[in-house]
């Protein structure tokens, strides 16, 4: 018997739910064209999802106006700075928004803006300080920078900043103008890292203060490593500390670094059970070292002289990490944590 | 672990990061400080002996070049601007005691001869020494930079006044014109170059013959970056530097080391050879990774109907955006403009990469900023 179908009259309700459908579709559709890889066609970075940071290239600086952007992320950062690329990644990158300037629509750019947002404030400066050449003097530009020819370098927040003259008709001054001009656009609450701020001023050695975000002191079970060194009567040494994801970082951190000891036959201490981890030993390298972990926080020592004092030290190192960074220290910066 | 049909750089790392953590897990060979058997390789005319796995410096912490010293790696590769001149400093702390029995090699940038021979002074200081072994000139792509006066007089004159035993150059692009050129200068006595298992065969070709030459050939960016394993045998990072220094034409290897792991691991590459499984793994690494950069391999000339000069462009496109070098790639352009009709408003590209990297991106943005 055949089975006889009734076609019923749509009612209201039933014509909305084709339309939001119908909707729907569309509004996916758009978001495929605008979300789909555009290659580097000039775009409102605005409007570029890869460019998560509400900065926005000026559309003026001076007498240029804004002539083209592009967006780059870390799929396609290789196009841009080629060999480079895997370095800034392992930085921390996210994005980069490159800007150029040009007197007039028919003119070819003479300033060329590479804002890289590095997602971190630390980043940002670590990227920075490895680009800083020790023999440039730091300028006042963003929270610090330098100028090298016709290149203006500085980081603000968790970007690091490149403003470039193009050609022989670029100026200096309109490259300093240009970087004055994207610093004070950054917001940032400070022109410090947070992080030093938590080591002890006492013995602190002038220009020592660094950020090592990968094997620090050639220590690959070691990352995000803020450093300091220290020159008293008893002798220099270096304290650090590193903010991990977790407790279960800082315990496999922990872990390796007896291990790293332990198969150098150094290694003299360990304690790696209950909160408070710790070991300590001595490499012909690295010098003795003294490494505690407790929560998501690693501090430690090298070179050190006197384990005791050391000890001491390395727990009050913890314990400011602890308090300055446990309260939600900002990291500050559009596009920053 | 394929991606429309090809295996992706992305989808092969994510294929293995398990595999390649617990290879990297495993105890290194130099419990006891010892490394091992040493190989050595004569560095072409020079007569140096030179371990075959060597450091690159640029990223590597004082304390690990400490340890390679004291490992017996005895070639070192620095450069006066690897971080903005710190590493000269470092490299100069750490074999400070130990320099007559090490080779230190550093790089200049391109400049006036009076600049470069500043330059080398700076980096004598830094170093801590009156001489280097090597001096060379800094990542050149092009033969008129091999060829440049101002710099084989600045590199000549180091010579005859002893700060440098020897010369060469450095080159990470157009390396196959680069180090032809170096060849047919018949000056340089050392080439240091990229060179991995993605080398695309003309620039084999080159080095074969530069090494025949009598130049010293050192290899670098041997790694290409890092993957999986999953086989087993040499990690990956091993397996890429052991293809290199099958190559009986290269006297050595200088892999950016940035830890005291990676070190031994590629210390123990001196004393282990390639098995098939490591061979399969780098040949899906490199079909991989194939298309991510441009090797200035050409083969990408006489595509565009228009007579557009692709890889000319190319090049001018990596002057500007890759060295910012924006003088010299405006005066490059201008050339190749000259000779050859510049990009244009085509609706479509059809000119294509034989490697698979995209073409037409880039080559219209040499043309808007350049043109």
């Amino acid at each position: 018997m055949a089975v006889r179908r009734t076609r019923r009259k749509p009612r209201p309700a039933d014509r909305i739910g084709s339309i939001l459908i119908l909707a729907g579709v569309a509004a996916v559709w758009l978001t495929v064209l605008l979300v789909g890889r555009t290659g580097d066609r000039p775009l409102d970075p605005g409007r570029d999802p890869r460019w998560g940071a509400d900065l926005v290239a000026p559309g003026q600086i001076g007498d240029l106006e804004l002539a083209a952007t592009r967006v780059f992320d870390a799929e396609d950062l290789y196009e841009y700075i080629n060999g480079q690329a895997p370095h800034y990644i392992q930085f921390g990158f996210r994005a980069l928004l490159v800007a150029e300037y040009a007197a007039g629509p028919a003119e070819l750019p003479s300033v060329m803006i590479d804002l890289y947002d590095m997602q971190r404030r630390r980043n940002a400066y670590g990227l920075f300080m490895e680009s800083f050449p020790p023999e440039a003097e730091l300028i006042d530009l963003g929270n610090g920078g330098f100028l090298s020819g016709s290149v203006a370098v500085f980081w603000k927040g968790s970007f690091y900043v490149r403003v470039m003259g193009l050609g022989a008709s670029a100026s200096e001054s309109a490259v300093e103008t240009a970087a004055g001009l994207i610093a004070e656009r950054i917001e940032d609450d400070s022109r410090e890292l947070a992080e030093f701020a938590v080591f002890s001023r006492e013995g602190l050695a002038e220009d020592t203060l660094s950020f090592l975000k990968a094997a620090p002191f050639g220590l690959a079970h070691l990352r995000e490593a803020f450093v300091a060194g220290y020159d008293t009567p008893e002798g220099a040494f270096r304290l650090f500390f590193c903010e991990l994801e977790g407790p279960e970082a800082v315990v496999e951190a922990v872990r390796a670094h007896a291990g790293f000891l332990e198969g150098r036959g150094g290694l003299q201490e360990a304690n790696l059970e209950g909160e408070n981890l710790s070991v300590w030993g001595e490499d012909r390298y690295i010098g003795a070292s003294l490494l505690m972990g407790r929560g998501r926080f690693l501090a430690g020592s090298l070179r050190i002289t006197d384990v005791a004092e050391a000890r001491r030290q390395v727990e009050d190192l913890l314990n400011r990490a602890e308090s300055a960074l446990d309260s939600g220290g900002k990291d500050g910066g559009i596009g920053g944590e | 672990m394929t991606d429309g049909g090809n295996l992706t750089r992305r989808n092969f790392l994510r294929m293995g990061t398990t595999a390649a953590a617990l290879g990297m897990a495993a105890p290194g060979l130099l419990a006891q400080g010892s490394a091992g058997k040493l190989e050595y390789r004569v560095l072409g005319r020079t007569g140096l002996k030179v371990t075959t796995v060597s450091l690159g410096c640029m990223v590597a912490p004082e304390e690990v070049i400490a340890m390679a010293g004291d490992l017996g790696i005895n070639w070192f590769d620095t450069a006066h601007g690897y971080k903005g001149g710190r590493n000269e400093s470092e490299v100069g702390r750490a074999l400070k005691a130990r320099r007559k029995d090490v080779h230190i090699s550093t790089k200049l940038r391109r400049g006036s001869t009076q600049e470069m021979l500043a330059q080398l002074e700076t980096s004598l200081t830094r170093l801590q020494t009156d001489y280097v072994d090597n001096l060379m000139v800094h990542a050149l792509s092009s033969r008129d930079q091999v060829m440049d006066e101002a710099t084989l007089a600045a590199l000549t004159r180091a010579k005859e006044s002893g700060k440098t035993r020897f010369i060469g150059l450095s080159t990470h692009s157009n390396m196959t014109e680069c180090v032809n050129a170096a060849v047919d200068a018949k000056v340089y006595d050392i080439v240091l170059t990229s060179f991995n298992f993605n080398s695309d065969a003309p620039l084999i070709a080159a080095v074969e013959k530069a090494a025949k030459a009598g130049l010293g050939i050192i290899a670098m960016k041997t790694q290409l970056g890092e993957f999986p394993n999953p086989e087993g045998g040499l990690t990956p990072h091993q397996a890429a530097l052991g293809w290199v220094l099958e190559k009986p034409y290269i006297t050595c290897a200088v892999p950016g080391t940035r830890d005291f792991t990676q070190l031994e691991h590629n210390l123990e590459v001196m004393s282990r050879r390639l098995t098939a499984a490591d061979r399969r793994e780098l040949e899906l690494y490199a079909a991989a990774t194939r298309s991510l950069y441009c090797t200035a391999c050409r083969g990408c000339e006489g595509q565009c109907p228009q007579g557009v000069n692709i890889p000319e462009v190319r090049r001018c496109a990596m002057y500007l955006e890759g060295y910012r070098d924006t003088g010299l790639a405006r005066e490059n352009y201008a050339q190749v403009a000259a000779n050859a009709a510049p990009c244009g408003d085509c609706a479509e590209c059809v000119a294509t990469c034989v490697r698979g990297a995209r073409l037409q991106p880039v080559l219209a943005r040499a043309h808007s900023r350049l043109a």
